[in-house]
């Protein structure tokens, strides 16, 4: 099932023309799979299918704004940062006795608000992404411990029916709710990017700013939504891992934005703006999470893992430098 | 070599031919430059100038030819070979570090030779400094960073490093053209003087006043060919200007089909920069070009009109409104756009597909609502490659896999596609062939026949005679001229443009 999606991004997008490189992601994926499988009977299951999915939901979710920001050439480093800050929020409105739609909401709104103070400052005030969202993250974070106190918050026992909960570990059948959400925002940002304008004009952006700029696009205007889309899907993200573990803590999400990071790069969108694709960003996530379940599996030393996910993440990396050559 | 001066030969450059992807840039250039000299090399955009600077600057390899420095053949392989042969060039664009001071830009690059113990010795780079800037005349402290200092300046700072480098040869590749008369005034008092001491000066300049003025001998290129030599360029001077633009125009003009409408844009004491007050009015249904050298302003002007960038001063209208535009986007509602000369970094969208760069504002019918619509985008791009003759194998094709022209017609349909009632096209001829050029201003002539009022910005002179109603000069931000390109020639529009 996981294959199903290598199938989507055949077309090459805004792109004009099919990088052949398009199908190496997909293809470790399967040899990956079936090397893994091979190793352990444990892996091979529709369970553990569902565990990694479930894994994926919480960083997929706030990698389709990473992907989205990067493809408008654009960088962002708050998503970890603001998935501790909206759980936080959302768990506290709950013990704040607001019903659990709302909490969720307002936490959503949160992401988008803090979103739209990064836009400002890097498209009004030109502060360079890096800084200007490594500053608000800090902040964010700050904030977040100065609030709860460092502890963590756990959501109050609902009787009767509980949507954050049921969002969080809740299943349709076999089928997890966080899962379903997933695909269906996948589906939703695919239409976004490339069936509507707002879609192209991210991809305009990100190809040459001054170009979108002479073309008649508000290139600030374009890149602040894209900011706000971003801090709202963060947000979302940390509703749904609050959901998860029935409690929010200021630590959640830690060094989220290097695990996004490395999904979308992984996933083809270029560090220069441009070129990227929201379905291949979710192949580079669902590679990531089954590299780390599968080594869990074996139970190889956390350590290791992270060498393998930093030496992934230089290899796509170094594809591409070796793309962007391609182009001039 | 040819017996006329008994000086030494600093520089020659033996049939020289450089091509680019076919396309011949440099064909067997033969030229000297004597000690104590300083050689005028003029040419119209694309005559080859740049690329002959470059080769003898080493950062292109001639396909043939040789280069004699100083007597010896130099092989001009990178910029340090040139530099090491002794030929030193001041650009255009300033390659110093703002951020350095003045001593230390002028040791940037030679910096080992002042290591002493791992330790740089500031004394003797200041001293060595103070040396370099006597040559061309400057008396500024070494240890002032360079961004504090006036652009002018600057450039006889680079000169003074150029020379550092230059044994016998200095080229100077347009370094006048961010200069005010008064500091122009003082580089070529600097030039005057490195001349008497016996190095071969080139100067490379569009304005022919200046190279009149300092040169005592003129090398003119053409299409990347020696179209002549001047020894007295003062009283030769409508023979260069001759040599460089020749009088038979290989565009034909195209009458008009339609009848001239209301006035559309008014420019009223706009001020560029910090240049003279600029009036100028396009009326419906007219093309209106503006003629002048590189740095005349007329590019700046352009992109205040189409709202990249806001005026100093005076008043903007169009069809009698006031029209100040925040932006390029606020321009296209208010029915401007433009063209832009650069093509490359603010044209073209590298990345996307020719279809995607033709309708990427969504104009018209093609997402009325946000949702992009297949078979009204389908139908647009299609009339558009048909209209425009654009040579592409389909539209979703990389935009950058089309030839210049055809990109440059895919950026004319941006526009076309939209309701607009003015068009800038700034350079719109710019690195495309002559057949292309040609189908390229018979389409823009044929739009003057829906109303739609045309500005045509360029340094070409034959284009301009082909399509416009009336030419406007333009000189140092100011327009000097006015004429009907009937009775115009390019000599005519050539000395207004350079005050010869």
């Amino acid at each position: 099932m996981t294959i199903d999606t290598s199938n989507a991004p055949r077309r090459a997008g805004w792109l004009g023309k099919v990088d052949p490189t398009i199908l190496l992601l997909p293809a470790a994926l399967l040899l990956m799979v079936i090397a893994f499988a091979v190793a352990s009977p444990t892996f091979f299951s529709l369970d553990n299918f569902f565990v990694v999915m479930r894994q994926t939901a919480v960083l997929g979710v706030a990698a389709i704004g990473a992907t989205m920001i990067l493809i408008s050439g654009r960088l962002d480093i708050s998503q970890g940062a603001i998935i501790a800050a909206s759980g936080i929020v959302c768990i506290s409105l709950l013990q704040a006795g607001l019903p659990a739609i709302v909490a969720m909401i307002a936490a959503i709104l949160l992401g988008a608000l803090l979103g739209l103070m990064n836009g400002l400052l890097t498209e009004n005030l030109k502060i360079p992404g890096f800084i200007a969202t490594l500053a608000t993250a800090l902040v964010i974070r700050g904030a977040a411990l100065l609030f709860t106190g460092g502890q963590s918050t756990a959501a109050p026992i609902v009787e009767g029916f509980d949507l954050l909960a049921w969002v969080g570990i809740g299943s349709v059948g076999p089928i997890p709710v966080s899962v379903i959400l997933l695909l269906t925002l996948y589906a939703v940002a695919w239409f976004v990017m490339h069936r509507t304008a707002w879609g192209l004009r991210v991809y305009a952006i990100g190809s040459s700013a001054k170009a979108a700029r002479t073309a008649g696009i508000r290139v600030r205007a374009q890149a602040v939504q894209i900011f706000i889309v971003a801090g709202a899907l963060s947000a979302l993200a940390g509703v749904l891992l609050a959901g998860r573990l029935g409690s929010a803590s200021p630590s959640n999400g830690s060094g989220a934005e290097f695990d996004i990071f490395a999904a979308v790069v992984l996933g083809g969108a270029s560090l220069f703006g441009g070129r990227g694709h929201v379905l291949r960003t979710l192949l580079g996530i669902v590679f990531l999470a089954t590299l780390s379940n599968g080594l869990v599996i074996l139970n190889v030393s956390s350590y290791v893992q992270g060498i393998a996910t930093g030496a992934v993440l230089l290899l796509a990396l170094a594809l591409d430098r070796v793309r962007a050559k391609d182009d001039d | 070599m040819d017996g006329r001066s008994t000086r030494t030969t600093a520089l020659s450059v033996q049939s020289v031919s450089k091509s680019f992807g076919g396309v011949a840039a440099l064909t067997s250039v033969n030229m000297v430059v004597r000690s104590g000299e300083i050689l005028g090399l003029a040419g119209a955009n694309g005559a080859g100038k740049s690329t002959l600077i470059n080769v003898l600057t080493g950062q292109f390899e001639p396909d043939s030819g040789v280069v004699v420095v100083d007597g010896r053949e130099a092989s001009l392989d990178s910029p340090r070979s040139a530099q090491s042969a002794g030929i030193g060039v001041v650009r255009q664009e300033l390659d110093l570090v703002p951020h350095l001071t003045v001593s230390e830009n002028l040791a940037l690059g030679n910096e080992r030779s002042f290591q002493h113990r791992g330790r740089l010795d500031r004394d003797a780079m200041r001293k060595a400094a103070r040396l370099l800037l006597s040559r061309v005349g400057l008396d500024i402290d070494p240890d002032e960073q360079v961004r504090s200092i006036s652009i002018g300046d600057r450039q006889l700072i680079a000169a003074a490093r150029a020379l550092r480098d230059a044994g016998s040869v200095l080229l100077l590749d347009e370094p006048t053209s961010s200069l005010t008369p008064f500091e122009s005034e003082r580089l070529f008092t600097a030039m005057r003087a490195l001349r008497d001491e016996g190095v071969g000066v080139v100067f490379i300049s569009h304005r022919l006043d200046e190279v009149t003025a300092l040169c005592s001998r003129v090398v003119v290129l053409r299409d990347g060919r020696v179209a002549g030599e001047f020894l007295d360029p003062g009283a030769q001077l409508p023979a260069i200007v001759e040599a460089m633009v020749p009088g038979t125009a290989e565009l034909h003009r195209t009458e008009r089909s339609g009848s001239l409408g209301g006035v559309l844009l008014e420019l009223d004491g706009v001020v560029v920069g910090r240049r003279a007050p600029v009036s100028l009015s396009v009326r419906s249904g007219e093309v209106v070009g503006l003629f002048g050298l590189v740095g005349a302003g007329k590019s700046s002007l352009g992109r205040m009109i189409s709202g990249a960038s806001t005026p100093r001063g005076g008043r903007m209208r169009m069809s009698g409104a006031r029209y100040s535009p925040r932006d390029p986007a606020h321009a296209f509602r208010l029915g401007v756009a433009c063209l832009s000369e650069d093509r490359r970094n603010s044209g073209i969208l590298p990345q996307l597909s020719v279809r995607n760069n033709m309708i990427v504002r969504t104009p018209g019918d093609t997402a009325p609502n946000g949702v992009l619509r297949r078979s009204p985008i389908a139908r647009l791009v299609a009339s558009m490659i048909e209209r425009l003759s654009i040579k592409t194998a389909n539209d979703q094709l990389s935009i950058l896999s089309l030839s210049g022209g055809n990109q440059q017609k895919v950026l004319l349909a941006r526009l076309l596609a939209e309701d607009l009632s003015l068009l800038v096209l700034d350079e719109p001829t710019h690195g495309i062939d002559v057949r292309a050029k040609r189908d390229l201003l018979e389409t823009v002539r044929g739009l003057t026949s829906e109303g739609l009022g045309i500005l045509i910005i360029s340094a070409e002179i034959p284009e301009l005679l082909a399509a416009c109603d009336r030419i406007l000069v333009m000189r140092d931000g100011a327009i000097v001229a006015e004429f009907e390109p009937t009775t115009a020639t390019e000599q005519t529009l050539m000395s207004a443009a350079t005050g010869g």
